[in-house]
């Protein structure tokens, strides 16, 4: 028996790609258990890389399926289709002003490069207590779709969660849409998150929170707190309804939401300091709502459009050139890059570096489609019809101008996150031309460095773009 | 061109992608290891069984105790089994049945691919008998603990000290009219280079057994290799490609030796392909030695003018189931644990304790961080008690040249620790009215509250070794060739091995090649880190690279000159570069010699805190090291902004957690370095010049130094705006607000 970090499972050989709901319906009934959803994978390929799938043959990769990538705002309400990725709620100005909580939420996870790929969709799915985007949809009193070859049904966000990682969702049932009410003229709402690091933080605790007001007092509220108990809860609001959002009835709602919670310590905070932080994030959040949001400026993404899904086929371009995928079964697209499409292109594409193969440091920063995305994260085949760019591809001629900053202002040390960065980097510079400090310290969020302490890093970036 | 911010030479080829690190070699055939974990943080084998494992289809062979002729390792003494084993191991100091570490090897396996071998080691049938576990010191030490190593024969797990005896304890504390006492507690720390271990092993065209791995001196590696396999040291060659990154957790081996001895096993089959193997980041972080947890009660006392008159301190260092470098280590605690400062009256006693935990090693600072923050704090709360300002007591405490140490003799010369701390205070325009900083920013959705945020300045200082210290042999070698056809040399090659981990070496060295022989960087050539072809330069670390290959450099320059005029073409000059030697510190706490040069820092740190919330944000930190004669400014700067920020992770986000010796956190989502997002707002380096008079060129070594002070400045920092005192860290938002209820 083999100590447990060095046990591998490795990713399922077969990975199917459907192209319409139908069809991935069809093969999600036909598969059953053997087989496991994948879109933004970002759960799922570290499951498997740590055993939890034993008994799964399939990926159904959901990446291909059309039509189910749009945002679409009604008059009340909004529907988002369950390849939309964190990055497109976030990118879309709308839902800053229609859905504060949601966007927020989403502004909030990991990075720019995961949520370029991870779908809200699979955010709910995953059903664990900590994941920011369940509470944010609770308060807009989301509804999930959920398909299957027996039929459609549709379940509220409140019932569909039974516990940790445990859900409503049967394991032939496919989650195709959400949709949640939209904040009225009346309706302010905010997500607040309490977390370890400035960026790539899991929830110690967060709150998102939605107040309704007639006139001077509150004629409704909704306050859902997360990594508190086993699912998302509901703290009780009536300290605050038919009140004025005054200090009082906010303290009183506070308190009443540290009654409400029952969390357990764990590696990133005690119990009682996320009692006490609910009561905090409560309070803060609360009185934020007295006022209209302060403007901000656009939020990076690391790419044009958000999203990375939507593309099908059996060839993928590598840095230009045309390389066949199949080789690419039960491999990451890191994994892919470095042992099998460089030989196939007659290139060295070593550059692309794993340093975590979870997400979490960004040495693996490549484009997809234009977007920067984490390729330990994505399954080799899921790049079928898409454009790939590393770093060996990035310049046009001798070096990108980011890779010249780096090189002058002093930003490479031992040098094995630099290819991430410099990805990561030129991706920001397309998006933004002449960033400044806090956008880059903003778009390189999720790059890990041990060896600089960033300044220089960013130093680099900011002269790139002038 | 000393004094020039030449470019980096290996910057170019890391923005590229083009750089290989050993996990980027590639040949078109390859074997692939994986080396098994005992998953026993203390147990002995009693049967092993690889029967089954050898006859899956891909294997190609299984290395076990049995093929290791000398079964041990150890940097400083031989500890530790090379894989634990039961039948027929080869001679060893150490019993090779015991596993005392979950991380223990117990068998290679080389196979076709990385999930063949896996699926291999998987059927590897193992059978343990559980031993007793003492995980931390307290358990260690207790008189029922289990022994760990009894083979050492001492009757405790306590098995290496120091003291320091010095003046007249009862006097010092009669005459002291304040005294200040603490218990501290120091954590673990995970070095998170970006690049996990890796290496490729093969036997080369003349019959060497070849490494290439990331690793901090080549020529220890040759050694201990050499050593295991009980074969001269030529036949083994070692190389280093790019490394990702070390800062001490490469300096004890990690695959070096059993990959060996997998080439070794394959080739005596008949199997040349090269065998390469990677860990995963969990891999690397059950796998490698940590930073030294420790813990130390100390009191201090001073005159109400702020004379320092008694220090007593006991410290523990849990050196974890093997010692590594734990004996050295303890030394640099030990000698920091009295700081920069002249006192009369010391007792010191520290131990290293063998524990069942993860074997701590070489970290930046190597000792220096853990005493630092002991003496750093304890020299602020007595100016809280005296009420004087922490600057000012350090002034009229810290120790100059000829001033006779804890060690009852005088620093080496040119100690300029008053210059540094002077510099730091008037940089930080210290006494100065505060800067009003903006509220802190705790929740990324809201603003900061003005109401809960509080501010604070702290300031700390510290001094360390440069070089390898108690009398440990301390050399560098450095070859020149010199080309040209007319009479003057027009270009030259160095052949050195010091080891580029990221820390700039290669470009100093470069440069100092360059002045030495008055030629034009670009006229410098180098070839780096090849047993076969450079010679011993020690092992970066020390901060010790720039002064000692700065040195073994003007030597070889020396001589390659005199070759040229010899008519030799090319020329050539080879020079073993030998510092004053040191002394182990006296057993009794009589005068000895440590070191030979020293590094001098201190800064001051701006801080602001949500009480609330118990969230930290670091508005400014100004840190002055002296650096002799800065060879390349920017390349110091990027030392010193690195190692602040490492530091900044050690004192506030940094947690490993472990339970019975296993680790429990062993990822990047879990164990928390600082992101881009998180760093001081502001750090400011001012670099002092005042001059090591045995340093090449004048300079010191620095990159060490930085780390030293930011723990205690922060805490300082933090007691300054809260009035509570932190005794432990890391300051993560639950402990602050914890330590702020109390």
């Amino acid at each position: 028996m083999m100590h447990e970090v060095q046990r591998r499972g490795p990713l399922p050989n077969q990975v199917l790609r459907p192209k319409t709901i139908d069809e991935a319906v069809k093969l999600l009934g036909e598969y059953g258990e053997k087989a496991r959803l994948i879109a933004g994978g970002t759960d799922l390929i570290l499951e498997f890389a740590h055993h939890q799938h034993g008994g799964v043959e399939v990926l159904i990769d959901l990446s291909a399926v059309t039509g189910c990538g749009q945002i679409q705002i009604d008059e009340k309400r909004v529907t988002i289709g369950m390849l939309v990725t964190h990055n497109q709620i976030v990118a879309s100005a709308q839902l800053w002003d229609f859905a504060r909580p949601l966007a927020e939420a989403c502004f909030e996870i990991g990075s720019p490069q995961l949520r370029n790929r991870a779908t809200v969709v699979g955010n709910i799915a995953t059903a664990s207590p900590a994941n920011d985007t369940i509470s944010a949809l609770r308060v807009l009193d989301a509804e999930l779709t959920l398909r299957s070859v027996r039929g459609e049904r549709t379940v509220t966000l409140q019932e569909f969660h039974t516990g940790v990682r445990r859900s409503l969702r049967m394991p032939d049932e496919l989650i195709t849409s959400i949709t949640f009410r939209k904040l009225a003229a009346n309706e302010r709402g905010v997500f607040v998150k309490a977390g370890l690091r400035a960026a790539q933080a899991i929830s110690v605790v967060h709150a998102a929170m939605v107040v309704a007001t007639d006139g001077d007092l509150v004629s409704s509220a909704k306050i859902a707190l997360g990594s508190v108990a086993t699912t998302i809860v509901e703290a009780p609001v009536e300290a605050l309804v038919g009140k004025p959002l005054d200090d009082e009835a906010i303290g009183a709602a506070a308190l009443a939401a540290m009654s409400s919670v029952t969390p357990i310590d764990d590696v990133r905070a005690t119990a009682a300091y996320r009692t006490e932080a609910v009561r905090v994030v409560v309070e803060r959040g609360l009185q934020s709502l007295r006022s209209a949001p302060a403007d901000h400026r656009p939020p990076i993404l690391l790419g044009a459009s958000g999203s990375t899904h939507g593309s099908s086929g059996d060839w993928a371009t590598v840095n230009g050139h045309e390389v066949e995928v199949a080789g690419g079964a039960g491999l990451t697209l890191l994994d892919w890059l470095r042992d099998v499409a460089g030989p196939l292109i007659g290139a060295s594409l070593t550059g692309t570096k794993e340093g975590c193969a979870e997400g979490e440091c960004g040495a693996c920063t490549v484009q997809f489609n234009g977007s920067a995305v984490m390729s330990c994260l994505v399954p080799a085949l899921s790049v079928g019809g898409a454009s790939v760019v590393t770093v060996e591809g990035i310049a046009n001629g001798d070096l990108h101008p980011v890779q010249q900053a780096f090189i002058d202002k002093f930003a490479v040390q031992c040098g094995y996150c630099i290819p991430g960065f410099i990805v990561a980097g030129a991706s920001l510079l397309d998006e933004v031309t002449t960033p400044d400090a806090d956008a880059v310290i903003e778009g390189l969020a999720g790059n890990l460095c041990r060896c600089t302490g960033y300044y220089k890093i960013i130093d680099a970036v900011v002269a790139a773009g002038q | 061109m000393i004094g020039e911010s030449i470019k980096r030479p290996d910057a170019e080829a890391k923005v590229t992608g083009a750089a290989i690190y050993p996990g980027d070699i590639r040949e078109s055939e390859m074997l692939t290891a994986v080396v098994v974990f005992s998953d026993q943080p203390h147990a002995r084998m009693t049967s092993m069984d690889t029967s089954r494992a050898a006859e899956l289809d891909g294997v190609v062979t299984i290395v076990t105790a049995a093929d290791v002729p000398l079964n041990e390792y150890g940097l400083t003494m031989f500890d530790q089994p090379v894989l634990v084993g039961v039948d027929g191991t080869g001679r060893s100091n150490v019993p090779s049945d015991i596993s005392r570490w979950e991380a223990d090897h117990i068998a290679v396996v080389v196979a076709e691919t990385d999930a063949i071998a896996r699926q291999a080691a998987d059927l590897i049938d193992v059978q343990w008998q559980e031993l007793p576990l003492a995980a931390d010191v307290d358990t260690a030490l207790a008189p029922d603990a289990p022994l760990i190593h009894p083979e050492n024969g001492k009757p405790t797990n306590a098995y290496y000290q120091y003291v320091f005896r010095k003046g007249d304890m009862e006097q010092g504390w009669a005459q002291a009219e304040v005294v200040v006492e603490g218990t501290y507690q120091l954590p673990h720390q995970e070095h998170a280079y970006l690049q996990p271990e890796a290496a490729v092993a093969y036997v080369d065209e003349e019959g060497r057994l070849t490494v290439e791995i990331g690793g901090q001196w080549t020529h220890e590696d040759q050694e201990q290799i050499a050593h295991a396999l009980d074969v001269p040291a030529d036949q083994i060659r070692i190389i280093y490609p790019a490394i990702g990154g070390a800062f001490g957790g490469r300096e004890d081996m990690s695959l070096q030796i059993v990959l060996a001895l997998a080439a070794q096993k394959c080739a005596a089959l008949g199997e040349r392909r090269p065998i390469r193997t990677q860990w995963s980041r969990e891999e690397s972080i059950v796998g490698h030695h940590k930073r030294h947890r420790a813990q130390v009660t100390t009191r201090w006392g001073a005159t109400a003018d702020g004379k320092i008159v008694a220090v007593e301190a006991d410290a523990y260092l849990d050196a974890g189931s093997y010692n590594y470098t734990s004996n050295k280590v303890l030394g640099n605690l030990h000698m920091t644990l009295a700081g920069p400062y002249l006192l009369p009256n010391i007792r010191v006693d520290s131990h290293a304790v063998y524990t069942t935990s993860i074997p701590g090693g070489a970290f930046r600072g190597f000792g220096g961080p853990q005493g630092t923050f002991v003496s750093e704090s304890q020299i602020n709360k007595l100016a809280e008690a005296l009420g004087m300002d922490p600057v000012e007591v350090r002034r009229r405490n810290l120790i100059g040249d000829g001033d006779l140490g804890a060690t009852h003799t005088p620093l080496p010369q040119g100690v300029s620790i008053k210059e540094v701390v002077d510099d730091c205070a008037e940089s930080a325009g210290w006494g100065d009215p505060p800067v009003s900083y903006q509220p802190v920013k705790a929740f990324r959705s809201l603003p900061g509250s003005d109401q809960a945020t509080k501010h604070g300045r702290g300031f700390a200082c510290a001094f360390k070794n440069v070089g390898f210290s108690f009398g440990f042999p301390e050399r560098c070698e450095a070859r020149i060739e010199l080309h040209g056809d007319g009479e003057s040399p027009t270009s030259a090659t160095l052949f050195h091995s010091a080891a580029e981990v990221g820390q700039g070496t290669h470009a100093a060295l470069i440069q100092m090649t360059a002045e030495a022989l008055g030629l034009d960087v670009a006229s410098v050539d180098a070839v780096f880190s090849d047993t076969a072809r450079t010679g011993d330069s020690g092992s970066v670390s020390a901060s010790r690279m720039t002064f000692m290959a700065g040195n073994s450099i003007l030597g070889a320059a020396e001589e390659a000159e005199k070759s040229w005029l010899n008519g030799d073409r090319p020329a050539v000059g080879d020079f073993r570069y030998v510092p004053p030697p040191t002394e182990m510190l006296d057993p009794e706490g009589g005068p000895a010699v440590p070191n030979f040069s020293y590094g001098y820092v201190a800064q001051a740190v701006d801080l602001s805190v949500d009480v609330e919330t118990g969230h930290i944000r670091i508005d400014r930190v100004v840190s002055a090291v002296d650096v002799g004669k800065a060879i390349n400014p920017m390349l110091v700067t990027t030392q010193s902004e690195g190692a602040i920020v490492q530091a900044h992770g050690y004192a506030l986000s940094e947690l490993l957690v472990s339970t019975d010796g296993r680790i429990t956190n062993p990822r990047l989502s879990q164990y928390l370095i600082p992101g881009i997002g998180d760093i001081p707002r502001q750090v400011d380096t001012v670099i002092g010049e005042y001059g090591d008079p045995l340093g090449p060129f004048a300079a010191r070594g620095m990159a060490e130094m930085p780390y030293l002070p930011y723990a205690a400045a922060v805490i300082a920092a933090l007691h300054d705006a809260t009035g509570v005192w932190f005794d432990s860290f890391p300051l993560t938002p639950s402990r602050v607000l914890a330590g702020l209820s109390q």
